[in-house]
C-alpha cells in the first residue's frame, strides 16, 4: 500500500533522512521506532506533503506522492495524527472532529460525515459525553482521542500518528494503543512512530528500526521485541519501568 | 518460512522493495558494526546511503573467502558476542579457518530457510529423516536436523557412525529421507549392494543431495539404483546454510532463497555482471543476517540464471548449478578443500614448499577422499624408497590430523600437468 | 673408495624405462649395473653407468629427478658363502645396508655387489680393514 524507497530528506542543511526505505501492506499495522531525532517524524511529514522537498521515491497504492499538497495526500485516503494532537482548543470536541472531515463536506458528503461523527463518538464515548467542551478542556488523553477522531474523519485508508503516548500516563497509553488494535481489526492500514518501541511494537505486525536517519533493522514485531539489540537501545530501562505496572 | 513484508510469492516490485529494504538495513549495520566492511567502503570511497537501488549494490567491494580467513576469528561479527548464541567453523583458506556466529534470531532463520527447502521435496511430518554427511559439513547438519524437526519429521542426526552401521539404520530404522553428498551418496549405494541389500528391502524414497553439484547424468544412475526422487540444496559452507538454494517438484534448477540472499552472477574474471543467461560466479549478499553479514561474497560456485517462470508457481529466482568452479577449490564429499590452504600444510609436513601439486577430488581405496599429486623435484626425490614412502605418509597424515581430509598422496615425475584448477577429477 | 650411482624417479606406467634406456643409448652411456626398487605408485631405478655426469645431464634435459649417490662396489667371492662373509662382517659392525644390489659383468672372475650402507665411511673402513676388495669409481665405469 505504502512503498517508500530511498527517501532522503534536508532540514536546512543537515540530512535527517538518508536513504530511508520502508513499506506497509494492507492491514497491516507497522510500527517504525527510534531514538529521538532519528528521523521518525521527517519520514511521516514527507509522506503526508508536510516538508518542502524530499528526494526518493513515496509511493501509495502505487502511484507515486511526489509534488502533491497535503489536502490531495488526504484525498487519496492518508491521514496523520500529528504529534503533540495540535487540536483547536477554543472549538468545541465536536467542530474539531468535522474539522477533520473538511474536504468530504466540501465534496457534499454530509451524511457520510454524520455516519462517521457518530461511529467516533461510539469508538470513543468520553469525547461524546464532553462532544460540547471546548477541546482545550480535555486531558492529554482525551485530547489524544480526539485528534485521532479527528484524523478517521477523514475516512483514511492508511493512518499514521506520530507518537501518539507523548506525555500520557501508561493506562492512556494503553487506551489508545487498545483503540489502534480495533481499529486495524476493521481493515484500518497504521503505521505508527514511536519512541516508546515496548507499546507499539506490542501492538504491530512488523517493525522497522531508524537511527540516525538510516533504517538499521525491520522484522516481525515479536521478533524485535525479542532482538537484544533493540532491548538494549530502545526497550532499556526507562521504558521497562515505566511500563512495570503493565499486565 | 513467510518473512514478513515479504509474500511467499512476490511479484517484482514486491520482491525488490523487501530486497531494497532489508539491503539497506544490512549495509548499514555492516557500515556501522564491523570496521572490515566500513575500511572496504571507504577505501572505495563509497557510504552506504550512496545504494539507492539494488543496481547499486555493484558498487560495492567484493568479501572474498580470504577475508574470512584474514578476520580470524570474530572481525566480521556485526553484534556483541553476548548476543552470539552458536558459532561455527569452516576451512577457510589458509592457516586459518573462517568462523562464523548467530544469534538466537539468525538460528530461527536458518532453520526456517532449510524447513521450507525440505518441505519443497515433501519432506513432513511421516518422515524418517537420516543425516548422512561427512563430518566436515557438520555445521550443515545440524542445519538440517533443525530444519526437519520444524516440519515434525523424525530426524536421525548426523553421527560419526561407519558406512555400515549407516546402512543398518538406513534398513533397520525404515529411513525415508537421506540427505547426503553426491559422492556419499554413491559410497552408500555401493556399499548396499556389496552387502546384498535390495533396495526394494528399503523405505527410503527421497534423497537430497547437498554440498556439491551433480550431473545429470550421476543423478540418475543413484536415483535408479536406489529407486529414489533426487532434490538438489545448495549451500554455503561459510554461514550454514544448507539451503540456500532449493529445487522444487519441477526438479528444474534450484530456487534461491531471495528473501534472505540477494544473488549475483559476475564474470569471474573482471568482476563485471554476467549477461542475462550467462554462466558465472554466484555471488551472495545476505539481507536478513544479524550477526554475520555477508556483503557481495564471491562464492566460487558457478551458475546461471534460468529466466522462465518455474511451473511450480514460486517467483523465486531460479539457478542452474554447474560442476566447475571459478576457484581454486576442490570439493569433497561436499567439503571445500581450498588449494592453498592444503599447499600451506603440505610445505609444513614436507619443510618446504614442493615445485609442483596438484589436487583432484579422487579415491582411497573405497572412501572419497582428495588426490595429491607431488611433482618429483631433487629435494623430495631419495634413492631410498623408503624416504619416499615417508613423504607420502607425513603428507597424508598431515592432512588427515590438520584438516581432517582422507588425501592420497602420488609421486609423480617431473612437472605435474597443473589441471584447471579446481577441476572436479575423479581418478580412475 | 667410494662409487658414484645415479638414481631416477620413474612412475610405474609403461614405457619408462624404456624411455631412460633410450636416453642413454643416445647419449652413448652404457650402463654398468642396474637395479629397480618399486612400489605400486611408482619406483626408483638406480644405475651405474660409465658416464655418471653425462647420463645426469641428458636425463635432466629430458625431465627426470636425478640424484647422485654414493654406493660402495665391493668384490665378493665367487663361491659358497662369499656374500655371506661380507654381510656377517658388516653385521657384526652393526653397519645397516640401505639395499644393495649386484653389477653386471664384473672384471676379474669375482662377483661385484653395490652396496649403498647407512654409514658409509664406516663401512668401507671396516671392509678394508677386513681386506676385502674396494672398486674405485674409475674401476668400475672405465670398463
Amino acid at each position: 500500500m505504502l512503498q517508500i524507497r530511498n527517501l532522503k530528506c534536508y532540514y536546512g542543511g543537515i540530512r535527517a533522512l538518508s536513504g530511508v526505505s520502508l513499506s506497509v501492506s494492507q492491514g497491516e499495522l507497522v510500527a517504525l521506532i527510534g531514538a529521538n531525532g532519528a528521523g521518525k517524524s521527517t519520514l511521516l511529514q514527507a509522506v503526508c506533503g508536510l516538508l518542502p522537498s524530499w528526494e526518493g521515491e513515496i509511493q501509495f497504492d502505487g502511484k507515486s506522492l511526489t509534488g502533491l499538497k497535503p489536502p490531495a495526500i488526504v484525498a487519496r485516503g492518508v491521514s496523520m495524527v500529528p504529534e503533540g494532537r495540535l487540536i483547536f482548543p477554543p472549538l468545541s470536541v465536536l467542530d474539531n472532529l468535522k474539522l477533520g472531515a473538511y474536504l468530504r463536506s466540501r465534496q457534499k458528503d454530509h451524511a457520510g460525515v454524520q455516519q462517521d461523527l457518530e461511529k467516533m463518538l461510539d469508538l470513543f464515548p468520553v469525547l461524546r459525553e464532553r462532544a460540547r467542551q471546548n477541546a482545550g478542556t480535555l486531558s492529554g488523553g482525551e485530547q489524544q482521542m480526539l485528534a485521532v477522531g479527528r484524523a478517521l474523519m477523514a475516512n483514511p485508508r492508511l493512518l499514521l500518528l506520530d507518537e501518539p503516548s507523548m506525555g500520557l500516563a501508561p493506562l492512556v497509553v494503553r487506551k489508545i494503543f487498545d483503540t489502534l488494535t480495533e481499529l486495524r481489526k476493521t481493515g484500518l492500514t497504521i503505521l505508527i512512530v514511536e519512541q516508546n518501541a515496548q507499546a507499539a511494537l506490542e501492538i504491530a505486525d512488523r517493525g522497522y528500526v531508524l537511527e540516525t536517519g538510516r533504517m538499521v533493522l525491520a522484522g516481525e514485531a515479536s521478533q524485535l521485541l525479542e532482538d537484544k539489540e533493540v532491548k538494549r537501545a530502545y526497550l532499556g530501562k526507562d521504558y521497562s519501568k515505566f511500563y512495570e505496572g503493565r499486565g | 518460512m513467510a518473512v514478513p513484508g515479504f509474500p511467499e510469492n512476490p511479484d517484482s516490485q514486491q520482491r525488490s522493495q523487501h530486497q531494497l529494504e532489508r539491503l539497506q538495513e544490512t549495509l548499514n549495520r555492516a557500515y556501522r558494526s564491523v570496521p572490515f566492511y566500513q575500511a572496504a567502503f571507504k577505501e572505495k570511497n563509497i557510504d552506504p546511503l550512496d545504494v539507492g537501488g539494488l543496481e547499486d549494490l555493484a558498487k560495492l567491494p567484493f568479501t572474498e573467502r580470504r577475508h574470512l580467513a584474514e578476520n580470524y576469528p570474530y572481525g566480521l561479527f556485526a553484534v556483541p558476542l553476548r548476543d552470539i548464541v552458536r558459532i561455527h567453523t569452516a576451512p577457510g583458506e589458509g592457516q586459518a579457518p573462517s568462523v562464523s556466529g548467530y544469534t538466537a534470531q539468525d538460528l530461527d532463520l536458518w532453520r526456517g530457510l532449510v524447513a521450507r527447502a525440505l518441505a519443497a521435496a515433501g519432506v513432513n511430518a511421516n518422515d524418517i529423516m537420516q543425516i548422512f554427511l561427512d563430518p566436515g559439513l557438520a555445521s550443515w547438519g545440524r542445519g538440517y536436523k533443525d530444519g526437519a524437526e520444524e516440519l515434525e519429521a523424525s530426524v536421525i542426526p548426523l553421527t560419526a557412525l561407519p558406512l555400515e552401521k549407516q546402512q543398518m539404520v538406513l534398513k533397520d530404522y525404515k529411513t525415508s529421507v537421506v540427505v547426503t553428498t553426491p559422492s556419499s551418496a554413491e559410497e552408500l549405494c555401493q556399499g548396499l549392494y556389496a552387502k546384498g541389500i535390495n533396495p526394494n528391502e528399503l523405505a527410503l524414497k527421497t534423497l537430497i543431495f547437498a554440498g556439491e553439484p551433480i550431473t545429470l547424468e550421476d543423478r540418475k544412475v543413484i536415483a535408479g539404483k536406489l529407486h529414489v526422487d533426487t532434490w538438489v540444496h545448495y549451500g554455503l559452507s561459510e554461514v550454514p546454510g544448507p539451503a540456500i538454494a532449493f529445487e522444487c517438484k519441477a526438479h528444474e534448477g534450484l530456487h534461491v532463497s531471495e528473501d534472505h540472499f540477494y544473488p549475483e552472477i559476475i564474470n569471474p574474471s573482471t568482476g563485471e555482471p554476467a549477461a542475462p543467461g550467462e554462466e558465472g560466479e554466484l555471488v551472495l549478499t545476505t539481507l536478513t543476517t544479524r550477526a554475520f553479514p555477508l556483503i557481495r561474497f564471491r562464492t566460487g560456485d558457478r551458475v546461471s540464471y534460468i529466466q522462465e517462470p518455474c511451473s511450480c508457481g514460486r517467483t523465486l529466482c531460479r539457478i542452474n548449478w554447474h560442476q566447475e568452479r571459478t576457484d581454486n577449490i576442490v570439493v569433497i564429499k561436499g567439503v571445500k578443500v581450498h588449494h592453498a590452504q592444503v599447499m600451506a600444510h603440505i610445505s609444513k609436513a614436507l619443510g618446504f614448499t614442493p615445485t609442483c601439486c596438484r589436487l583432484l577430488a579422487g579415491k582411497k581405496g573405497d572412501r572419497v577422499g582428495l588426490e595429491v599429486w607431488l611433482g618429483m623435484d631433487e629435494t623430495i626425490f631419495s634413492d631410498e624408497i623408503k624416504e619416499l614412502e615417508k613423504v607420502v605418509d607425513n603428507v597424508e597424515n598431515a592432512l588427515i590430523q590438520e584438516l581432517g581430509i582422507t588425501a592420497r598422496v602420488r609421486l609423480a615425475e617431473g612437472e605435474v600437468e597443473c589441471a584447471e584448477p579446481g577441476r572436479r577429477e575423479v581418478a580412475p | 673408495m667410494q662409487a658414484e650411482q645415479i638414481s631416477i624417479f620413474i612412475e610405474n606406467k609403461a614405457g619408462r624405462l624404456a624411455e631412460v634406456a633410450r636416453i642413454l643409448s643416445d647419449s652413448d652411456v652404457n650402463i654398468r649395473a642396474l637395479s629397480l626398487a618399486d612400489t605400486s605408485d611408482f619406483g626408483v631405478l638406480r644405475l651405474i653407468v660409465n658416464h655418471t655426469s653425462r647420463a645426469r645431464d641428458v636425463l635432466k634435459d629430458n625431465g627426470f629427478t636425478v640424484r647422485r649417490t654414493s654406493v660402495a662396489a665391493v668384490e665378493v667371492m665367487d663361491q659358497p658363502g662369499g656374500l655371506l662373509a661380507v654381510l656377517d662382517l658388516l653385521n657384526g659392525a652393526g653397519v645397516n645396508i640401505e639395499y644393495m644390489y649386484a653389477y653386471a659383468n664384473p672384471p676379474g672372475g669375482n662377483a661385484v655387489m653395490i652396496f649403498r650402507f647407512d654409514r658409509m665411511e664406516d663401512a668401507i673402513e671396516l671392509l678394508k680393514n677386513n681386506n676385502m676388495r674396494i672398486l674405485e669409481a674409475e674401476e668400475l665405469s672405465g670398463i
